[in-house]
């Protein structure tokens, strides 16, 4: 049994593998793009709108007043990071009841990615309200034989973030497979329901971690989010 | 449980890819769009407000023109029933004024026609009543009226006290006129002749005369000077009598 959809390989070029997992992630990304394109290209700012830019409004809406409500600041510089994270993830997530779907969020290689990428992002956005000095500063707090702790507590952190995402997409799909063989009615579709909410569950835990640990990053020297509304208007 | 390091890169790749598809077709555009809404939303607010605002200000105005429109109104009403207040005293004066006219016109016909009317009354009762008088005195005194009234005239000649006046006015006269209502016959002027002379010494020509006009009567005249006797005085007792039973009547 396969666990991950890494270990489907569709092309090997010796230097690197089309797997399924970098497939399935470019339907998603062509189905996401596409279909933001589809419902972009007509859009209209009058009160009578379509059903789909009703939908993608209230998503953005959402995640705008999540983002601000949780880092108090303006959600412009968060929003393309952390509600990217949060579409894909939860786009692949949903997909993923969809038969032989492969979710890329079910490989430790994708779930990796994400989490290098907020490792990355932690310091990168602390660091445009904050100086290194005083960033750095935050790991030998409050004695330097914490550093080792902070470091620490950093990789952990990062390893949870994308082990935590994978572990539970990759049990409900294998706990699927399972139950398949052992059980081919009802009992999956059940299963194949709670996946799905784990799955949305996961997806905004992700983001929501990934926001939070960018913006305790970045709450050194904040600004209220009425000021940055202010300067950015 | 493994990691494909290049998986984990190409992902990285995808994922930046992802970030700027998503920005460019979603995140954009939607914000945008939202932001034009409420701007747009807003705009219409603010326009909602300066036309409420407005449309306050038009339903004062309209309240302060009603109010004044009324007032013009009443003041309208006010003076429509002075204006007619004075046409009716004026109308009125009018139509008193004609009444008062037509009503002193009736009582002076009324008084024309009563006037007629009496004196009608009293030349036929005259006339009547001379018919008779003289019916009357031939059958009780075998005697006529003329001859009566004749007598009466003669008696009234000859009584000093009552006509003294009269006869000195006719005494330098050189002729009298005798008039009567009736013929006289030759010894009913004789007998005129006579009594006259008594009393008038100067004795002048005596001229006698029918007069139709006279009423039952005799009357000498001379120089303006008359002296009479007839009936005229109790026909205009008589009248008097009967204006005032008419006046009676009439009110």
């Amino acid at each position: 049994m396969k666990y991950s959809p890494d270990h489907y390989i569709l092309l090997d070029w010796g230097w690197g593998q089309l797997n399924a997992t970098l497939l399935f992630t470019w339907v998603i990304m062509l189905m996401m793009a596409g279909g933001s394109w589809l419902v972009t290209r007509h859009l209209n700012s009058s009160t009578t709108i379509s059903n789909w830019q009703n939908l993608l409004e209230v998503l953005v809406q959402g995640m705008v007043d999540h983002i601000e409500e949780i880092t108090h600041r303006s959600a412009h510089h968060f929003l393309p990071m952390v509600g990217t994270l949060f579409l894909f993830i939860l786009v692949s997530n949903i997909l993923s009841i969809v038969p032989f779907f492969q979710p890329p969020t079910g490989s430790l290689s994708t779930t990796t990615a994400f989490a290098l990428l907020v490792f990355v992002a932690v310091p990168a956005y602390g660091l445009t309200t904050r100086t290194l000095k005083n960033y750095l500063g935050e790991y030998i707090k409050p004695t330097i034989l914490m550093l080792p702790f902070n470091i620490l507590a950093e990789i952990s952190r990062t390893f949870a973030l994308a082990v935590r995402l994978y572990g539970n997409v990759m049990s409900g799909t294998v706990i699927g497979m399972v139950l398949l063989i052992i059980t081919p009615l009802f009992v999956p579709v059940i299963m194949q329901i709670l996946g799905l909410l784990t799955g949305v569950i996961q997806a905004y835990i992700f983001a929501l971690l990934a926001l939070v640990y960018i913006a305790s990053a970045m709450e050194e020297e904040s600004q209220p989010i009425k000021e940055e509304q202010h300067d950015r208007n | 449980m493994s990691v494909d390091w290049f998986t984990v890169a190409a992902q990285v790749i995808n994922f930046f890819i992802l970030v700027w598809l998503l920005k460019k077709f979603l995140y954009k555009p939607i914000l945008t769009a939202m932001n034009t809404r409420q701007e747009k939303v807003h705009q219409e607010l603010a326009q909602a407000a300066d036309q409420a605002k407005l449309a306050k200000e038009e339903k004062i105005k309209y309240i302060a023109l009603q109010e004044e429109a009324r007032e013009q109104g009443q003041e309208q009403l006010r003076q429509s029933r002075k204006d007619a207040e004075v046409l009716r005293k004026k109308l009125f004066h009018q139509i008193q004024t004609e009444v008062e006219i037509a009503h002193v016109r009736w009582q002076n016909e009324l008084a024309q026609e009563k006037t007629l009317f009496v004196q009608q009354a009293s030349a036929q009762i005259a006339e009547q009543f001379q018919a008779l008088a003289t019916h009357v005195f031939h059958d009780l005194a075998d005697e006529s009226l003329e001859e009566r009234i004749m007598t009466r005239f003669c008696s009234m000649i000859t009584n000093n006290n009552t006509n003294q006046k009269k006869f000195s006015q006719l005494q330098n006269s050189d002729e009298l006129q005798v008039f009567s209502a009736f013929p006289l016959s030759n010894r009913s002027q004789e007998m005129i002749s006579k009594v006259l002379w008594q009393r008038i010494t100067t004795h002048p020509h005596i001229h006698f005369q029918q007069e139709p006009n006279l009423i039952a009567g005799i009357l000498v005249s001379s120089n303006n000077h008359k002296l009479e006797w007839n009936i005229h005085h109790y026909l205009a007792d008589f009248q008097a009598e009967l204006e005032k039973v008419l006046a009676k009547d009439i009110h």
